[in-house]
């Protein structure tokens, strides 16, 4: 499944935003086939903060763990959000 | 009515500087902000030139707005009572900032006052002292940026979870260095430390004080010298220079 971070907007900074997020795009994750690889794609993405990214991703990460990617990752604000979360090595 | 054009009357000035006439002869009385008296025991007037001088030091009317011992609300155009509000505000920061910037640089300062903003409204929710919301004003010709609101501070909303904290300088520290959150068990507290590493990797500047608390960071306050100051804040000032 691909997740394109973009169609949530392109500025994703708070907390109830990346909450609102993952609830919203939840029940299209229980398409997820069994080993099924998630990409989410960040291609678009303007600015992000370590708050969106924590409440959207974290959950993400703990249902599927090894089997997300993270993918076009280069926006600054992307790098040092994942960096400070720790979420690197799904890049 | 203007007794002379560099006069302006209380009501009129009121407006212009988007608080209460009542604000305004507190600021009088406590010489905040002075009028100008005609007449023994005459009206309040304010001079055009003071006027002008207030609004444009948005940095001191910030300031003023998160000290005043009596909430009111800020002027309209910083203003932001909710954080739908500042989201759109953002949203029009971050365009018109990277027509002038390099986009990476944008998207990190947009990303610091992001989360500077949010924190506010984070801790602060359903809990605010008086006036809800946040200030929040910018200058691209300076590049300056001011966040400020009246909310209950670092030290309040930390020693929820970390008791022993006894003052405002300690509690500010380590909401700059550690992962600790005033809204446990949630996984939070990254937020500061996101700011001050970009701050400091970029040498951009950032101002914050709470309480009496304030720091000066910049990549040669890297580890996070606190300062005290004799003007008491409850809630938080923040200015970021890029």
């Amino acid at each position: 499944m691909l997740i394109k971070l973009n169609k949530f907007g392109t500025i994703l900074v708070s907390r109830p935003a990346g909450k609102e997020a993952y609830l919203a795009f939840r029940p299209t994750l229980n398409r997820v086939k069994a080993n099924e690889v998630i990409d989410v794609d960040f291609d678009g993405i303007e600015v992000l903060t370590p708050s969106w990214a924590d409440e959207f991703l974290n959950p993400l990460l703990a249902a599927f763990k090894s089997r997300v990617n993270l993918k076009n990752t280069q926006n600054s604000s992307v790098v040092e959000s994942l960096k400070i979360l720790n979420l690197n090595k799904f890049v | 009515m203007n007794i002379d054009s560099g006069l302006v009357a209380i009501g009129r000035a009121a407006k212009i500087l988007g608080v209460s006439i009542d604000t305004l002869r507190r600021w009088d009385k406590s010489a905040k902000f002075t009028s100008v008296r005609i007449g023994v025991g005459g009206n309040r007037y304010y001079r055009r030139s003071d006027l002008d001088l207030f609004m444009n030091d948005w940095f001191a009317v910030a300031k003023r707005w998160a000290m005043d011992a009596v909430g009111y609300e800020p002027s309209p155009e910083y203003y932001c009572r909710t954080r739908d509000v500042f989201q759109a505000r953002l949203e029009n920061f971050q365009s018109s900032l990277v027509k002038n910037q390099e986009p990476n640089l944008a998207s990190l300062i947009s990303a610091i006052v992001g989360e500077i903003g949010n924190n506010s409204f984070d801790h602060n929710l359903g809990n605010w002292p008086d006036i809800l919301g946040i200030y929040f004003a910018y200058s691209l010709s300076e590049k300056r940026i001011v966040l400020a609101d009246r909310g209950l501070g670092i030290l309040t909303t930390l020693k929820k979870v970390k008791t022993d904290l006894i003052n405002h300088k300690e509690a500010l520290k380590v909401a700059f260095t550690e992962t600790v959150s005033g809204r446990f068990p949630e996984s939070r507290g990254n937020g500061l430390k996101f700011v001050r590493n970009i701050v400091t990797q970029k040498s951009f500047g950032l101002f914050f004080q709470t309480g009496d608390a304030f720091l000066n960071l910049d990549a040669n306050n890297a580890d996070v010298k606190i300062e005290e100051t004799s003007e008491f804040m409850r809630g938080c000032l923040a200015v970021v220079k890029y």
